[in-house]
């Protein structure tokens, strides 16, 4: 014997499950679109716009899928498709992208000194040094790095938010990280870090 | 190769794929367990593997400790505010449009007899915001 349940949900209820769900990912949000936008102002108008799309597309959400990774969609897509727009943010070419790091992945073993002189360095960073590097980097590597790094998705829930395939998800993250890490050494050097410590 | 030393997976292809073994995207268990019987005997790259971890560990600290911020109280309101008007739906007044097209037909002669188009406007209150309506009663 079988039995169907039919549960309808108006629109006043989906409204109250939004607002006890999805309102929770705020704080996030607010931070992924600081390192998206760089600028308070633009974050915040980022955020409304977010939570005003997700409300209206809400009853597209599948429940219990990934809120949070739905809700970031939502973000990466409007950010991408308006406010980088509106910031006239030069766009890396995407046949370039997937080529050129297999080819810049010159493989090698790294000296010990390097190893301990980049982990000194990485110690003594301050947190407005990271966001600088951060803001630094093409936004397609920003983008990715954040959502990795900062965010812990995988290489697959990054493709669906950003919207291209696994494989550019990897070399933008690849690229992103090591773009990061080099002008962190920069800024070490520029500061002095890595030298006292040596001796 | 760049240890010197000859091995079933070249060093080249280990140390490619770094990224991808921290990240926990390498899902074939075989690639897997050839990286592992290379590390055992490979110490450089299992050095370079080691410290990869350990810069892959930091970095990710650094940046959600440096990411993590607070929405300003503002964009916690406004967001509320902006939802509350959302959840009132549409304003209760909705216009009515009623357009009426007249058309007479062309005669065989070619003489267009007549044509008329009328658009009336009609402002209804179409529902209590107290009493949700709809057609949700089946």
């Amino acid at each position: 014997m079988t039995s169907t349940e039919l549960v309808k949900e108006s629109a006043a209820e989906r409204g109250l499950r939004f607002e006890r769900d999805a309102l929770a990912f705020t704080d996030l949000l607010y931070s992924a679109a600081l390192r998206y936008t760089k600028n308070p102002h633009d974050a915040k108008d980022l955020v409304q716009d977010t939570y005003l799309k997700a409300f209206s597309s809400f009853h597209q959400f599948e429940p219990g899928t990934n809120l949070k990774a739905w809700l970031y969609r939502v973000l990466t897509t409007t950010f991408i498709n308006s406010y980088r727009k509106a910031q006239r943010q030069p766009m890396i070419s995407n046949n370039a992208e997937i080529e050129d790091w297999q080819l810049a992945q010159s493989a090698s073993h790294t000296s010990d000194q390097g190893k301990s002189a980049e982990i000194q360095a990485l110690e003594k960073m301050p947190d407005s040094d990271v966001k600088r590097a951060l803001q630094e980097i093409p936004e397609e590597f920003r983008i990715a790095v954040y959502l990795a790094d900062v965010e812990g998705f995988s290489y697959k829930e990054i493709a669906e938010i950003v919207g291209v395939p696994t494989g550019t998800v990897m070399s933008r993250l690849h690229r992103g990280r090591k773009a990061l890490r080099l002008l962190l050494a920069d800024y070490a050097k520029e500061r002095g870090y890595g030298k006292e410590v040596k001796s | 190769m760049s240890c010197g030393g000859e091995h079933e997976t070249p060093c080249n292809e280990v140390l490619n794929s770094f990224g991808l073994l921290i990240d926990g995207e390498i899902h074939e268990i075989s690639q897997i367990h050839s990286f592992e019987v290379h590390f055992e005997e490979c110490s450089p790259c299992r050095e370079e593997m080691e410290h990869e971890r350990v810069m892959h560990q930091m970095l990710h600290d650094m940046l959600t400790r440096s990411c993590h911020e607070s929405a300003p109280q503002e964009l916690h309101d406004q967001i509320a505010y902006q939802l509350a008007v959302l959840k009132q739906g549409p304003p209760d007044f909705v216009a009515e449009y009623r357009r009426t097209e007249i058309s007479i037909q062309v005669d065989e002669f070619g003489n267009v007899e007549h044509h008329e188009i009328t658009v009336e406007t009609n402002w209804i209150h179409e529902r209590d915001p107290h009493s949700p309506e709809g057609p949700s009663q089946g």
